[in-house]
C-alpha cells in the first residue's frame, strides 16, 4: 500500500520514523516518504554501546540531536522505532531441538548476562525452522535511548538491535538454497556480526568487537566457521560494511570456496538499510 | 510468526481489557445506584405516606385497658354519687366506641350528672362529615336525648377538633 493511500484509510495513523544510534552517528529516517536518512554525527564519548554499563553520557545532547531531525523530518508525535547498538543486546540462538518455552529459554539467555536477571527486557523470534532468537537489553540502558525518543516528543515504537534487525528476512532468503551454509557478515567501524543460515533457519549470531584495521582478524574468524560448528565447508559469505572489499579479497587469497558478495558500503549505508527493514514492520 | 525483536515496552493493548472491565464494572455500578436510589425514593414517599396517615390516625394513643377502667371507674363514681336511674358505665362507654366513625379519634370523655346527665366528648376528625356522622350515630341510641356541637376548630394539621355534648336519657 502507498504512503498515499495509508494515509487516506488510516488518517488518523501517527507517522512513523525510524531512529538509529551508534557511537558514530545518529540516523533517523521517516517511513512515508522514502528518502534517504538524516545524519548526525556523534561527538566521540557522547554514545559508548555496553550490555552493562549506561550507554548515553549526556541524554540531554543525544535528545537534542535527535530533536533536530525529528523536525527535520515533520515528524514530532510520530511513532519512532529504534534500532540499538548490536553491542547493548544481548543475544543467543536456540536450536529448534531446544525450542522450550519462553520462561526456559529466558533462564538459558539470563546466564549470559552481566547483569541481574530482574533487570533485563528480553524478547524471542521463533523462526520458520523452529529455532528461536533470543534478546535482551538492561532495562536502565533502554530507558535512556526511550528518554532521547520521548524528548523528541515521539512515541517509542519498535526496539531492536542493528544487526538483529535484518535476520528475519535473511533467514526467509537463505531457504532457497537449502544445502547451504550461508554467512551474513556485518562489518562495523567498532565491531563485526557474522550470522549463519541453512535453508532458511538460522544456526547462530556472533558479535565481535574490532580494533583498529583488524579486517585480517574477521577474515580469519570466517575461515574458521567450519571448524567451529562442524561444517564440510561454507557455501556463500555475503560481506557488507566497513572494509567489506579488504576482507572479500583476504578471504579469496586464502581459498576459501564459498561464492562471495560484497556490498562495501560504510556503516551509515548498513545502519540505513537497517532501518529499512525495521520500518517494514508494521 | 512475530516480525523480529521488540525490546520496547510491553504493548499498552494489554490493558484493554482490564479498562473495559472496568469501565463495564463502573456502568453497572451506575445503574446499580440509579435503581436503589429509585426504589429508596419510592420506600421514602411510601414512609412518609404511612406516617401522615398514622399521624393522623393516631393523634392521641388509644387508651390502655388501665386507662378505660380508670374512665369507667371514675363514671361509676359519678353515677353511684347520687344519680340513680342513669344508664350504666359501661354502657355509656360501649354507647361511645360504638359511635365513633372511622376517621374519629377520641381525646377525652367527662360526665356531668347535672343539671341533666350528659357526656362531654373531645374527639379529633379528618374532616366535617365525619363529625355530623358521630353525631348521627349519637343520636340513633336510645340512651341519646339531644347532641350538641359545643366547639369547631381546625387544626394547623387541617383536620378538626371538636367539643361534643351528649344528652342522656334517665333510665
Amino acid at each position: 500500500m502507498s504512503a498515499l493511500s495509508a494515509r487516506l484509510v488510516w488518517p488518523w495513523r501517527r507517522p512513523r520514523v525510524a531512529l538509529a544510534f551508534s557511537p558514530h552517528m545518529l540516523l533517523a529516517l521517516r517511513a512515508e516518504n522514502g528518502a534517504r536518512a538524516i545524519r548526525r554525527d556523534v561527538p566521540p564519548g557522547l554514545l559508548v554501546p555496553s550490555a552493562v554499563a549506561l550507554n548515553i553520557h549526556s541524554v540531554r545532547e543525544v535528545a537534542r540531536l535527535a530533536s533536530e531531525m525529528v523536525d527535520e523530518l515533520s515528524g514530532r508525535g510520530a511513532t519512532a522505532s529504534v534500532l540499538l547498538p548490536d553491542l547493548s543486546v544481548v543475544s543467543a540462538v536456540f536450536p529448534p531441538s531446544q525450542g522450550a518455552a519462553e520462561r526456559d529459554l529466558g533462564s538459558k539467555l539470563a546466564s549470559r548476562f552481566g547483569f541481574p536477571a530482574s533487570e533485563a527486557r528480553s524478547d524471542f523470534w521463533r523462526g520458520g525452522k523452529g529455532e528461536v532468537l533470543a534478546a535482551a537489553v538492561r532495562e536502565a540502558v533502554v530507558r535512556q535511548y526511550e528518554q532521547v525518543v520521548e524528548a523528541a516528543e515521539c512515541r517509542p515504537g519498535w526496539i531492536d538491535a542493528a544487526s538483529l534487525v535484518r535476520i528475519p528476512s535473511w533467514a526467509d532468503a537463505s531457504e532457497s538454497d537449502p544445502g547451504t551454509i550461508q554467512v551474513a557478515a556485518l562489518l562495523y567501524l567498532d565491531h563485526y556480526t557474522l550470522m549463519l543460515f541453512r535453508g532458511g533457519e538460522l544456526i547462530d549470531v556472533r558479535t565481535r568487537l574490532r580494533s583498529g584495521d583488524d579486517i585480517d582478524a574477521v577474515a580469519a574468524e570466517i575461515r574458521r566457521l567450519p571448524a567451529i560448528y562442524d561444517f564440510p565447508a561454507l557455501g556463500a559469505v555475503t560481506l557488507s560494511g566497513e572494509g567489506a572489499s579488504a576482507c572479500a579479497r583476504i578471504l579469496s587469497e586464502s581459498r576459501v570456496e564459498a561464492r562471495l558478495s560484497l556490498e562495501n558500503d560504510g556503516e551509515e549505508r548498513q545502519l540505513e538499510a537497517a532501518l529499512q527493514a525495521l520500518l517494514q514492520r508494521s | 510468526m512475530k516480525q523480529g525483536i521488540h525490546l520496547g515496552r510491553p504493548p499498552a493493548r494489554s490493558k484493554r481489557p482490564v479498562a473495559a472491565l472496568l469501565v463495564a464494572a463502573g456502568a453497572a455500578a451506575l445503574a446499580l445506584a440509579v435503581l436503589y436510589q429509585r426504589a429508596r425514593t419510592e420506600v421514602e414517599a411510601l414512609a412518609e405516606e404511612v406516617a401522615t396517615l398514622s399521624e393522623s390516625l393516631t393523634e392521641s394513643p388509644p387508651p390502655s385497658p388501665d386507662q378505660a377502667r380508670f374512665v369507667a371507674a371514675r363514671l361509676r363514681l359519678a353515677l353511684d354519687s347520687g344519680t340513680p336511674g342513669t344508664v350504666a358505665p359501661t354502657a355509656l362507654l360501649r354507647l361511645v366506641e360504638s359511635a365513633l366513625p372511622e376517621g374519629v379519634l377520641l381525646g377525652s370523655l367527662s360526665f356531668n350528672a347535672s343539671p341533666q346527665p350528659s357526656l362531654t366528648l373531645e374527639a379529633v376528625a379528618l374532616g366535617g362529615d365525619r363529625v355530623t356522622d358521630l353525631e348521627r350515630r349519637l343520636s340513633a341510641s336510645p340512651s341519646v336525648s339531644t347532641t350538641s356541637l359545643l366547639e369547631e376548630r381546625r387544626l394547623p394539621d387541617g383536620r378538626l377538633a371538636v367539643r361534643i355534648q351528649v344528652g342522656l336519657e334517665r333510665q
